[in-house]
């Protein structure tokens, strides 16, 4: 071989190990990255999923046919009682709260405002069928702005149920629901749920006699709601709950729930 | 011949001339990052090219004198880069001792008028070895999404795409016979594809 072939091979191999090193280098990196995207994707699709899976069972436990029964029962009771003004007052309560349930489960989020209209039907249609034994009270802080300040739709009225239904409902004699909304600044603010019942511990020692997993199963659900409700970056909601034997004297079951808001209201819009 | 000594100059020149630039005009963005003393590098690197030109007509000086001292300073400033980028650290500091070693052996056993290779060979399998270990830490990292964005990647790719044409050159210059114009063009070549990569690597901020 002739000195300048030699130069031309070399030259040329130079050339093509550095071209074929960066096409390996950009290849390897579009690969790893378009991986990367496509795991990300999956798994942002799979927590949707799963969102709205425990979005339609939160939606379910809302409208658990115990509730309608008991209600619509309720209802049929003042009928008969020939109370026509007070029965049409409660239809229409209910009609209105099946209304809202529905409205409000579609949505990302409702103004604190309208939950608290939603929890004032649920409890005055509860109070309907447990009577006297039933007290509620909504305290709303002056300070919390109820029209600008929002909360994801089905938590608090699924945790209100439980301290009716596994809370007061097995106390002796009358029993009070106190819902506390407490404002914390402009964008955060407390809602404190407490029932004078029987006590979370109790409750859960009668559930596990009776093999009943209802509870267990809607607390869990409202769990990994909150925790996706975390990861979509679009709430921070602090969650704990208290049997209030545990710290004092008294008896009944304390729910603090802290709603931090993580995004603008511009987001919601698309 | 000096028209084509001028275009080969011009060649290397220009690429290094606009990437000083663009260190200057997006300095605030990385003012804050491990890069931030390229700014001093590529202006010295413009500096050396100077002397390089001008201390052998003025002044007879050899140009080996000018290329040993930027060997020197621009290894161990890109080797202390990849120390401050890479996790594996010690890896580095090995390379580093070998690199200062290299240089010691050529201050005591080669004249300082004659272009240094050992240093050179060293640095550049060195250079090598850390742009891969970068790149495997970066694919394993989710980073790797916004790889186009990351000015510490153009800059590997800039070095390795260098070292991976620079070193069969050294190695098998002699084998090949390789040297004048035959030599000057890939070489150039190489460092243009390299100032390129570190333009890209400043302009790359701007979509940041």
């Amino acid at each position: 071989m002739s000195e300048k072939e030699l130069i031309f091979i070399a030259l040329f191999s130079v050339a093509l190990l550095v071209v074929l090193s960066l096409i390996f280098l950009f290849m390897t990196f579009n690969n790893r990255k378009n991986k990367l995207i496509q795991e990300q994707l999956e798994t942002k699709l799979n927590n949707q999923k799963r969102q709205h899976e425990l979005e339609l069972n939160a939606l379910r436990a809302q409208m658990n046919p115990h509730f309608v029964h008991n209600s619509l029962n309720a209802i049929q009771y003042y009928i008969q009682l020939n109370q026509v003004e007070k029965s049409e007052d409660y239809l229409s309560k209910f009609s209105k709260l099946m209304r809202q349930f529905f409205e409000y489960s579609r949505k990302e989020r409702i103004s604190v405002e309208h939950e608290i209209s939603l929890l004032k039907n649920y409890l005055e249609i509860e109070k309907l069928r447990f009577e006297d034994d039933l007290d509620f009270q909504l305290n709303i802080d002056k300070a919390l702005d109820t029209q600008d300040l929002f909360l994801p739709p089905m938590i608090l009225q699924p945790i209100v149920e439980n301290a009716i239904n596994h809370g007061i409902f097995h106390k002796k004699g009358k029993g009070e629901v106190s819902i506390d909304f407490v404002s914390i600044n402009d964008f955060s603010f407390k809602v404190e749920i407490t029932d004078d019942g029987i006590g979370i511990n109790k409750s859960k020692l009668m559930n596990a006699k009776k093999k009943q997993t209802h509870t267990e199963h809607s607390s869990f659900v409202l769990e990994e709601r909150l925790t996706l409700l975390r990861d979509s970056k679009h709430w921070d909601v602090a969650f704990t709950i208290q049997d209030l034997a545990d710290t004092s004297n008294k008896t009944g079951t304390k729910v603090t729930l802290i709603f931090k808001e993580g995004l603008n209201e511009d987001d919601y819009d698309h | 011949m000096l028209s084509q000594d001028i275009i080969l100059r011009l060649l290397m020149w220009l690429p290094q001339i606009a990437a000083f630039v663009f260190a200057i005009v997006m300095w605030p963005k990385y003012k804050n990052t491990t890069q931030r003393n390229f700014i001093y590098f590529l202006g010295f690197v413009l500096v050396i090219e100077c002397f390089g030109y001008l201390l052998p007509i003025l002044y007879g000086v050899k140009r080996a004198y000018v290329y040993n001292t930027y060997t020197i300073i621009s290894g161990l400033f890109l080797l202390i880069w990849f120390k401050s980028i890479l996790q594996t650290k010690r890896l580095v500091i090995v390379f580093i001792s070998v690199f200062i070693v290299s240089i010691s052996y050529c201050l005591f056993f080669q004249e300082f008028g004659v272009l240094w290779k050992i240093p050179l060979v060293v640095l550049a399998i060195a250079i090598l070895i850390c742009s891969t270990v970068f790149f495997s830490d970066l694919l394993t990292k989710n980073e790797v999404v916004n790889f186009k964005t990351d000015q510490k990647f153009w800059i590997v790719t800039g070095c390795l795409v260098f070292y991976i044409g620079y070193l069969p050159l050294v190695l098998l210059q002699k084998y090949f016979g390789l040297s004048g114009i035959y030599y000057r063009i890939p070489i150039t070549i190489n460092i243009s594809l390299m100032f390129g990569f570190i333009i890209k690597s400043f302009l790359c901020l701007k979509k940041n």
